[in-house]
């Protein structure tokens, strides 16, 4: 699977980006805003954003939920902000509480591996 | 009725004869602010809108409704509100009871007496008092109010950091090939992180300038005099994102000198210098003195954070040159992104400069 990090701590983009690496997925791109990632997913190809809620251009990642929801994409909320992720579970096919358990966010890989066959079938 | 002030106006109920106009030109002759309402409808519908400044209220207006519409407004305000009930009785005997049957329809409230007619002093100094009350009882909700949003921002500091920590830890356990290994490791960048913490706290504002934060970050590892660093360029203001990364960047960097470069040898040095030009940054770290290097074959830890990291604040991946001379590591973006953002800056004024 191809997967994209919204996230704007490095240290959590890199663990992020080693557990997907272990998983045996690949990490295709990350960005630190919205604004950033929004200018690189028209023209990348991924099956599953990763998205933290505060960016560094704000609390936009709800926002960074609804755009991709819109566009039949998956998501997943990887976040401290879980009340708020909870509000609109709606747009993601996860949430995944940090600091972030190695096990569910694998859980979360498996399960989307299936929505994706589901939605190509 | 328009431009009721919250905790300021005075509410004025009296109906009957000329009363209300007489209270509120005296009020307003008083400097108060002071609205009369026209009759039960307007009074229930402030009462249940606003947070009067102080209720005036004659006793021939204390109908069964209006004592009621005064009850419910004193049990729903808010905790740190206590109305002053100011109410003007007629001289006689068929007042005498009022106080006691007042108190038991609105427990625990401020109830104020005059009788009529009317001593002025004694009315206009006593809503004073009521309103200064008010004052106060408006500071403790700023205080409140200022204190739910510290222990929020203070959660999502905690969690940010729980989750940084988390993150150093596994990624430091995979990268380690044995306990001690980890030990070091772990421990030399959970003090980073700390140092940069503690650094940050002491200024009080989360501004820290990039030559403090490299001499924060490079200094203790200079103290024995041995080896040797210089940093220079114009002063710049970074905000407390920056300041964490570019100090976990800077550990990193010192760590592989001590292992691989400059600094593993007791004559090298590291030149950590920068520049700004028309809103553009630019960061030079530059060993020189040690052993030749050359690209490591394995990417650690410290390589994909330095990297991560510098991408993650300048949208830029930085150049790294493993030169004869030393390691030579290049990286710039908009000076922006690593200055403090407008949450940072409005953290750091002093509270009351807002005109």
């Amino acid at each position: 699977m191809k997967i994209f990090c919204l996230e704007d701590n490095a240290l959590v983009v890199m663990h992020l980006e080693m557990i997907i690496e272990e998983a045996g997925h690949e990490l295709v791109g990350s960005a630190s805003s919205f604004a950033e990632a929004k200018s690189m997913w028209s023209d990348l190809d991924f099956d599953l954003a990763l998205i933290d809620i505060d960016l560094s251009d704000g609390r936009t990642g709800v926002a960074a939920a609804e755009w991709l929801h819109a566009r039949v994409r998956l998501a997943a909320f990887v976040t401290g902000q879980t009340d708020l992720a909870s509000s609109c579970e709606h747009l993601v096919t996860a949430i995944v509480a940090k600091p972030i358990d190695e096990d569910v966010l694998r859980g979360v890989f498996s399960d989307a591996r299936r929505r994706l066959a589901v939605m190509a079938s | 009725m328009t431009g009721f002030t919250d905790l300021q106006d005075v509410l004025v109920h009296a109906p009957f004869r000329n009363d209300a106009r007489m209270l509120t030109s005296l009020l307003h002759s008083r400097e108060m602010r002071a609205a009369a309402c026209s009759g039960e409808e307007e009074f229930a519908s402030l009462l249940a809108g606003t947070l009067p400044g102080a209720l005036v209220v004659t006793q021939e207006a204390l109908t069964d409704r209006v004592v009621g519409l005064i009850r419910d407004h004193l049990a729903t305000q808010p905790e740190w509100s206590e109305l002053s009930v100011i109410v003007l009785v007629e001289k006689g005997a068929s007042q005498a009871n009022l106080p006691r049957v007042l108190a038991e329809a609105w427990p625990g409230s401020r109830q104020i007496f005059y009788e009529r007619p009317l001593a002025t002093i004694e009315l206009v100094s006593g809503i004073q008092s009521a309103l200064l009350a008010r004052l106060r009882q408006r500071d403790v909700r700023d205080h409140i109010v200022l204190e739910r949003e510290l222990r929020h921002e203070l959660n999502h500091r905690v969690k940010n950091i729980l989750a940084s920590v988390n993150s150093i830890f596994q990624m430091t356990a995979r990268g380690s090939r044995n306990l001690d290994e980890l030990k070091q490791s772990f421990g030399g960048r959970l003090r980073t992180l700390g140092d940069v913490h503690a650094a940050l706290f002491e200024t009080g504002g989360d501004l820290l300038d990039l030559e403090e934060l490299v001499s924060l970050v490079l200094a203790p590892y200079t103290a024995d005099g041995g080896t040797s660093f210089r940093a220079s360029g114009p002063p710049v203001a970074l905000g407390k994102d920056a300041t964490s990364a570019l100090g976990l960047v800077i550990h990193e960097l010192a760590t592989n000198a001590i292992k691989y470069g400059a600094w593993s040898v007791p004559a090298g040095r590291i030149d950590v210098t920068w520049e700004v030009a028309d809103g553009a940054f630019r960061l030079c770290w530059s060993e020189s003195g040690g052993p030749a290097v050359s690209a490591p074959a394995r990417t650690g830890y410290g390589t994909r954070y330095v990297r991560a990291a510098l991408q993650g604040l300048f949208g830029e991946e930085p150049q790294v040159t493993f030169a004869r001379a030393g390691l030579e590591m290049n990286v710039g973006g908009p000076l922006e992104r690593i200055q403090p953002n407008p949450a940072d800056r409005s953290a750091s004024e002093p509270v009351g400069t807002v005109s």
